[in-house]
């Protein structure tokens, strides 16, 4: 019984000790920069082909299977080690989606990101899609600018995160589900906020405004921040949307 | 060789406190339960149903490829959608339906109140892992680093024994009778420990990765060496202040760049030596002091959800575990290992009391000492009482002299008039602005600003506040007595001599009689 003991106490410790080690080892590589990793890759790899006259180019296989394991292990236990917040650079400018309902009458409507602060100086007659297609338009005078100047700002950092995602996904893996997502849940809850507009909707664009901060003289500014330019991220009409709910006209019936 | 093996031996192996581990369950509970309250459960048909933000085919291909996974571009990884292993594994697919998240979240909830409170405490954390992450994986795009470290959290709270201190499985097997753990194995501790070294110091490996390029083409006297970014320029917070999709408040805008500068480069240097920080007792608490300072900035001036407290939550696993009993009292830990094995601060008074209050089952004291004939002391005294929520701190004359002195041997008596003394229950006393930081480890009003006590020099600074306080305290008080009067008198010479210390102990005797005589 004792020797069962002994026996078992000493398979936990080595299970253990190996489990740490492990955890500890796909830790640190999992948490190395992807430059740092393709330098450990490219590494391999030169070695590999300064050995390939003898036949031995295994280096590179290696250190593949190694971060394919330790990859492994990262999806498996779901602990990513990416840690790059605001990393390397913070970056002078923000992105923010933006609605245009086109309605049948002829009438648009804005409608900003729920996380972006107000708007100043903007006439209510002020035409959003006259900055479409400008590109580093901006002026020290122009008008049109965000006040980040507030005394508290509480907004939702999951939306906005989903929205970060909206405006600066590539195109690559099928971009437009997410976008057409948002549009649509923006459109929905205006809706019905705005009963009267229901039935009334004719088209729908999500534009990503891009506002610089402020600078003085290469440095952060003070207190404002240029819309820089706009760009047409997705158009969106609900009747060519399988999933608009029923019981909730959006375009005027035929 | 031998002692860096015994060292690395203890390190991994030795065992430890539960306490830590149980203020990290009770601090990761408590910030599952705001997030699932204040920002998931009120939006979740937006988040994760048909209609809100949520995208099935998105989600698919986060589960089903690596899409957004950084090593797609490197080479040697595959490139298609199909040679890409799986990444992620939820028990809610993309096409699960809402009810069942509405079910999922509700367990989730559960779990969060049994992990606070200590109940079937394993299953609770491998609960909450299970559902935490399938709902993460539901819609990854609402997911930021706070969520990511929530979930390591909950992992690493897997493998700990969480539940062996301030929980009601305790309470449960001290009633069948099963061994109640005062000490637990290490490891687990350990691992959540490096991996919060791991989170700041790659951090700020990829903060400064601009600078190599930088210092390489100005080797090679380039003219235009490449941006040394943000961080190394030190524009990084001016610009992330400025954020108007992120900065909570304005008030940060208004101050000059050039002052913001050195909070960039120390918050970088921070990150990059923080596990190097971990290494000694002294830069240890810097470190978690200057965490602190900056996480409490953030979660002040940014909008990071509940980020900041969750790094704050590892701290509590390098907070001493004699601090948490203090907070616990004698509900917890009897700290018999200190008391056997004194440190080399303990004073043999403090360990029979310490032992006496443990054979009388009663709440460990910090015994404050403190000169009852000084009117700002004794206001000071009134306060403390007022904050001393969890009724640890046991008020003591210094005028009994007897008691005083064998509680604080080689603290002269004119030293005890000078400031004040407290005597910890591991046997380690603290005077001055010293006894104030200990003091404040166990009152909850002052938890918030307790790490910034810390801080580098915030001692030095601190000391000489606080003796500027005490030496002039005889001008902020209004005597109501010539007893009074005459000893502020005294003590508020330059140097309290034997002269002035005898006529000290006159006053005192006297007071003491008269007490007697009016009794």
């Amino acid at each position: 019984m004792e020797q069962t003991k002994t026996v078992w106490r000493w398979v936990r410790r080595v299970l253990v000790v190996a489990f740490c080690a492990a955890h500890l080892t796909f830790m640190v590589t999992n948490a190395l920069p992807a430059d740092m990793r393709r330098e450990i890759i490219d590494a391999a790899a030169n070695k590999d082909e300064k050995k390939a006259d003898s036949g031995q180019t295994q280096a590179w296989e290696t250190v593949q299977s190694y971060i394919d394991i330790s990859r492994g292990y990262e999806r498996l236990t779901s602990t990513p080690q990416s840690w790059g917040m605001f990393a390397p650079n913070v970056g002078d400018e923000s992105d923010s989606p933006c609605l245009v309902i086109f309605y049948v009458n002829g009438v648009q409507e804005i409608l900003y990101s729920p996380c972006q602060p107000r708007l100043i100086n903007i006439e209510p007659t002020f035409n959003f899609l006259l900055k479409f297609g400008e590109l580093e338009q901006r002026k020290k005078a122009d008008p049109h600018v965000m006040d980040v100047t507030w005394p508290l700002h509480l907004g939702d950092a999951r939306i906005r995160k989903i929205e970060s995602y909206v405006t600066k996904m590539s195109d690559q893996y099928g971009a437009n589900g997410p976008r057409t997502a948002y549009v649509r849940w923006r459109l929905i809850d205006h809706l019905r906020r705005n009963p009267a507009r229901q039935g009334q909707v004719s088209m729908v664009r999500l534009f990503c405004a891009s506002y610089q901060h402020a600078e003085v003289n290469g440095n952060p500014g003070y207190g404002r921040a240029y819309l820089e330019r706009v760009r047409l991220l997705a158009e969106y009409r609900p009747a060519l949307d399988p999933m608009w709910p029923k019981n909730l006209p959006a375009e005027p019936k035929p | 060789m031998s002692g860096l093996w015994r060292m690395f031996r203890d390190f991994w192996a030795k065992p430890v406190a539960p306490e830590p581990m149980a203020a990290f369950r009770i601090a990761i509970a408590l910030i599952l339960i705001f997030d699932l309250c204040c920002t998931l459960l009120p939006n979740l048909e937006s988040y994760f149903g048909p209609l809100g933000v949520f995208e099935p085919g998105d989600a698919r291909a986060w589960q089903e490829n690596a899409a957004l996974n950084k090593d797609a571009a490197l080479p040697g990884i595959p490139q298609s959608i199909e040679q890409i292993p799986k990444t992620r594994w939820s028990f809610i697919g993309p096409d699960t339906p809402m009810s069942t998240i509405y079910v999922m979240a509700g367990a989730l909830l559960i779990c969060a109140l049994c992990l606070l409170t200590g109940t079937l405490t394993r299953v609770a954390t491998v609960g909450a892992w299970l559902i935490l992450t399938s709902l993460h994986q539901r819609n990854p795009n609402l997911t930021n680093a706070g969520d990511v470290l929530l979930r390591i959290s909950l992992f690493y709270l897997m493998l700990m024994p969480a539940g062996a201190a301030w929980s009601v499985d305790n309470i449960f097997r001290r009633k069948l009778g099963w061994k109640i753990r005062d000490t637990v194995a290490p490891w687990s501790m350990r691992l959540a420990q490096f991996q919060i070294a791991a989170v700041y110091f790659f951090s700020g490996v990829e903060k400064n990765a601009p600078l190599g390029g930088w210092l390489q083409a100005r080797m090679q006297g380039s003219e235009n060496p490449p941006y040394i970014g943000d961080w190394n320029n030190g524009l990084a917070i001016p610009w992330a202040l400025r954020d108007a999709l992120i900065t909570r408040v304005d008030w940060f805008v208004w101050i000059p760049v050039e002052i913001l500068y050195p909070f960039t480069l120390i918050t970088l240097m921070w990150e990059l030596t923080f596990p190097l920080l971990l290494l000694f007792a002294i830069t240890r608490r810097w470190a978690l002091a200057i965490g602190y300072a900056v996480h409490m900035g953030i979660f002040l001036t940014m909008e990071v959800n509940h980020f900041s407290f969750t790094t704050m939550a590892f701290y509590a696993l390098f907070v001493p575990a004699a601090i948490w009993m203090d907070i616990a009292g004698r509900r917890t830990g009897e700290m018999s290992g200190e008391i056997e094995k004194p440190g080399p601060f303990a004073d043999p008074a403090a360990i029979a009391a310490a032992k006496a209050q443990k054979q009388l089952g009663r709440t460990r004291f910090y015994r404050v000492f403190y000169d009852s004939l000084c009117p700002v002391c004794r206001r000071s005294v009134l306060w403390l009482r007022r904050l001393d929520w969890l009724g640890v701190l046991k008020f003591e004359d210094l005028h009994d002299r007897e008691a005083a002195e064998a509680a604080l041997p080689g603290v002269s008596y004119a030293d005890q008039l000078k400031r004040l003394y407290v005597l910890r229950p591991d046997g380690q006393y603290f005077g001055g602005f010293a006894a104030v930081r200990a003091m404040a480890a166990v009152m909850p009003l002052l938890w918030p600003v307790l790490p910034l006590m810390w801080l580098p020099g915030a001692g030095w600074v601190g000391h000489k506040i606080y003796d500027v306080i005490a030496t002039n305290r005889f001008r902020y008080a209004k005597c109501d007595d010539e007893m009074c009067s005459l000893h502020l008198k005294l003590v508020a010479g330059k140097q309290i001599n034997d002269e002035v210390i005898a006529q000290v102990i006159a006053l005192a005797d006297k007071r003491k009689k008269a007490a007697i005589a009016k009794a």
